[in-house]
């Protein structure tokens, strides 16, 4: 049960269901050290936001209704120490809100693997 | 030369004085021959002087008529020279009372002179001659007259010419007025024709202006007879239009016969429907026309029926430069649309690509994890065929266990195949953007083909989903529509142009509302022509801007956004090069619809031969 308590959170948002199943794929190896949650558009990651606490959300950037730079906005105004990634579809659009990382489709598995594994092996308040 | 009422008047005296002149010739010479035969006959004593002496004293005067006619010192002469046959006549008839009347009709005609003063030289000259015989009667033939006698004749010669003086000052009145009315009519007639010059050598340089402002220009002026089919004028420069000589432009059948045959129909259709009064005459009719050497020539023609039903006038416009310089602007827009679409049609492919490579990364580590598996059950066949101990034998197979766990092998069998899958749909989804941009960037060319619409429509819709899917749902009636003659590449661009614009319609609203709105594509057949119908749900276009937004560079978007070509090129491209109508219908708040249409290539042709 500590194992679980130690696995870090990530949440995935994206429009495209295919975006997600091909990233819940290439990361299942990992399901040991992380707890990953795939939401699919803004309004269902809001969802998830409310009812879990995540250690890093990325986050694609067009979406419908609600896009990644208001569900970013929303994570850091609610919890300030979630890591953001913007996972944005073409770099020359401008990303509203800051974010820790940018990331541009396509991005593989090991640059978005590394990536996270930067973001959370920064020491913030849990254990070396 | 302007000649006034003096001048006619002199004119007119000097004529009647020369005629006057010529008819007393006559009457000298007759009186002198009459007085010679009288003499001769019964004065024989007197016959010398009346011949001899008669005939010297006429020298005098036909002298002068011959050299001098018309002078005032002729007509004096003549007036002594009668009085003096009066005179010898009287004498050789032995004064004979009626001979005495010869003076007075010799006064009446010296009155034909008009000249009250000729009538005073007679009268002295015959007051004069009756003198003689009051006075020195010795010189005479007659009797000596009494003073009382001779008072009487000479009052009775001066009462005559009294009287005929006053007719002459009559006559002369008259001949006054006519010479007045006579130079009136001069005057006026020549004003007549100053101003009869005047005109005619403004029309000739109106008509010179007119003529050089035709034949100076670029533009063809032509008139043409419907009826007799005769080219009653055509400005010369149109030969350079048709690179033709002068001669050529005779065949009064030319212009026609250069009408491009692909547009010839069409053309012909037009005139034909402007003369039956089917169609206004306001309409310019653009189509090609080509030369005797096979250039091809853009033209503008306007018509109009001022000649008459059966008489066209027409201007013809060569546009060959602008229509170069539209399908330059048209290409420009092309790019600037193209680049707008860069960005999400990027997103669009980076999408489907992230997925692939996720997929196709998973796969090939699941079969790395299989062959892991593979290679435990391996081991473990290879023991239970070496018939090893049970306890070898088990752990052999605890071993597969645990690489099968490690790997998550039911989640792999699961997985594998819809990854395989997913790879697969995304290279489709990729391939349908990129196919999508070919057929929307599809070279343009020079003849149009037959497409089928609904392709078009969806590989345009293709590219320009990334402009709409944020903000809108997109409904699709593709219809059952006949391959349509077109440039197609060309009818993409106005597609998107306005799927575009109701893109940016329902942005707007939804910047605003957050509410989705909704665009439909429908297209349908009639007999004569697809109508492709884009409707949105913005917030419709404001009465005030619909006049202008046919108009080239206006826009109501923001910088950036656009540079107000979009509809501008799609009606060139729809109603001019297509033949076609764009039309709307818009309702502020509920939306706008964009029609579309294009005649059937083969309809039109039905349509122009009926």
């Amino acid at each position: 049960m500590s194992d679980e308590l130690k696995k870090k959170r990530i949440l995935f948002v994206d429009d495209d269901p295919s975006l997600l199943a091909g990233l819940q794929n290439v990361l299942h190896r990992d399901r040991k050290r992380w707890d990953m949650t795939f939401a699919l558009g803004g309004e269902a990651a809001l969802e998830e936001l409310g009812a879990n606490s995540f250690d890093v959300v990325v986050s694609d950037m067009r979406m419908p209704v609600i896009d990644g730079a208001a569900v970013l906005a929303i994570v850091k105004r609610r919890a300030p120490h979630t890591r953001r990634v913007m996972l944005s579809g073409s770099d020359c659009e401008s990303v509203a809100g800051d974010v820790d990382e940018l990331l541009v489709k396509p991005c593989s598995a090991v640059t978005l693997r590394a990536t996270l594994e930067r973001l959370l092996g920064k020491p913030r308040d849990n254990e070396p | 030369m302007m000649r006034d009422r003096g001048f006619v008047l002199a004119e007119m005296q000097k004529r009647l004085h020369r005629d006057t002149d010529q008819l007393f010739v006559k009457l000298l010479v007759g009186q002198w021959l009459a007085a010679s035969v009288l003499a001769l006959v019964v004065a024989p004593a007197l016959l010398v002087v009346a011949f001899v002496g008669g005939g010297l004293v006429n020298l005098v005067p036909l002298y002068l008529v011959r050299t001098r006619s018309g002078a005032p010192v002729t007509r004096h002469a003549i007036a002594v020279v009668q009085m003096l046959w009066c005179t010898m006549l009287i004498a050789i008839t032995q004064n004979r009372v009626e001979t005495q009347f010869h003076v007075f009709g010799s006064l009446a005609f010296l009155a034909f002179y008009r000249d009250w003063k000729v009538l005073s030289t007679a009268t002295l000259v015959r007051i004069c001659t009756l003198s003689r015989f009051a006075w020195w009667p010795a010189s005479t033939t007659g009797p000596r007259l009494e003073f009382w006698q001779f008072f009487e004749a000479a009052a009775w010669v001066t009462f005559i010419a009294v009287t005929m003086a006053v007719l002459c000052f009559r006559g002369l009145r008259e001949l006054k007025a006519a010479a007045a009315r006579q130079a009136r009519l001069e005057r006026t007639a020549m004003i007549i024709e100053r101003k009869v010059t005047e005109r005619t050598t403004e029309l000739q340089e109106s008509s010179e202006r007119y003529r050089a402002l035709i034949e100076n220009t670029e533009a063809v002026t032509f008139e043409y007879d419907v009826v007799a089919g005769r080219m009653l004028y055509i400005a010369p420069q149109a030969s350079r239009m048709l690179d033709c000589t002068l001669e050529q432009l005779e065949d009064h059948q030319l212009l026609a016969d250069s009408i491009y045959p692909d547009d010839r129909d069409r053309v012909l259709a037009t005139v034909n429907e402007m003369v039956n009064g089917t169609r206004s005459w306001s309409d310019p009719i653009d189509c090609r026309l080509i030369g005797r050497r096979g250039r091809i020539v853009h033209v503008r023609t306007f018509l109009n029926a001022r000649g008459g039903s059966r008489r066209i006038r027409a201007i013809v416009l060569d546009i060959t430069r602008q229509r170069k310089l539209e399908s330059e602007l048209q290409q420009a827009q092309k790019l600037e649309s193209v680049g707008r679409l860069a960005a999400g049609v990027a997103h669009e492919i980076n999408t489907p690509i992230q997925f692939i490579g996720d997929s196709v990364q998973f796969m090939a580590q699941s079969i790395d994890d299989v062959m892991m598996v593979v290679g435990k059950q391996q081991v473990l066949l290879g023991a239970i065929r070496a018939g090893l101990p049970a306890s070898e034998v088990a752990a052999a197979a605890a071993l597969v266990q645990q690489a099968s766990e490690d790997a998550d092998l039911a989640y792999l069998m699961e997985q594998a195949p819809k990854a395989a899958e997913r790879a697969l749909d995304g290279v489709e989804r990729v391939g349908t953007i990129v196919r999508s941009m070919k057929v929307f960037a599809h070279p343009d060319s020079a003849e149009m083909e037959p497409v089928d619409i609904n392709t078009a429509v969806k590989s345009t819709l293709t590219i320009a989903r990334n402009e709409y899917r944020y903000v809108a749902n997109l409904d699709t009636e593709l219809g059952d529509v006949p391959p349509l003659t077109c440039f197609v590449g060309e009818i993409n661009q106005v597609i998107l142009n306005v799927v575009i614009n109701a893109a940016h319609a329902i942005a707007d609203i939804h910047a605003e509302t957050g509410t989705r709105g909704k665009i439909t594509v429908k297209t349908s057949a009639t007999d004569d022509y697809v109508e492709i119908a884009i409707k949105d749900t913005g917030g419709g276009i404001p009465e005030h801007v619909r006049d202008r937004i046919y108009d080239p560079f206006f826009t109501t978007k923001d910088v950036g956004k656009g540079s107000g070509q979009g509809l501008s090129i799609a009606r060139t491209v729809i109603v001019d090069k297509h033949h076609g109508e764009l039309t709307f219908e818009t309702t502020t708040g509920v939306g706008t619809t964009f029609f579309i249409r294009l005649p059937i290539a083969a309809g039109a042709q039905k349509k122009a031969a009926a």
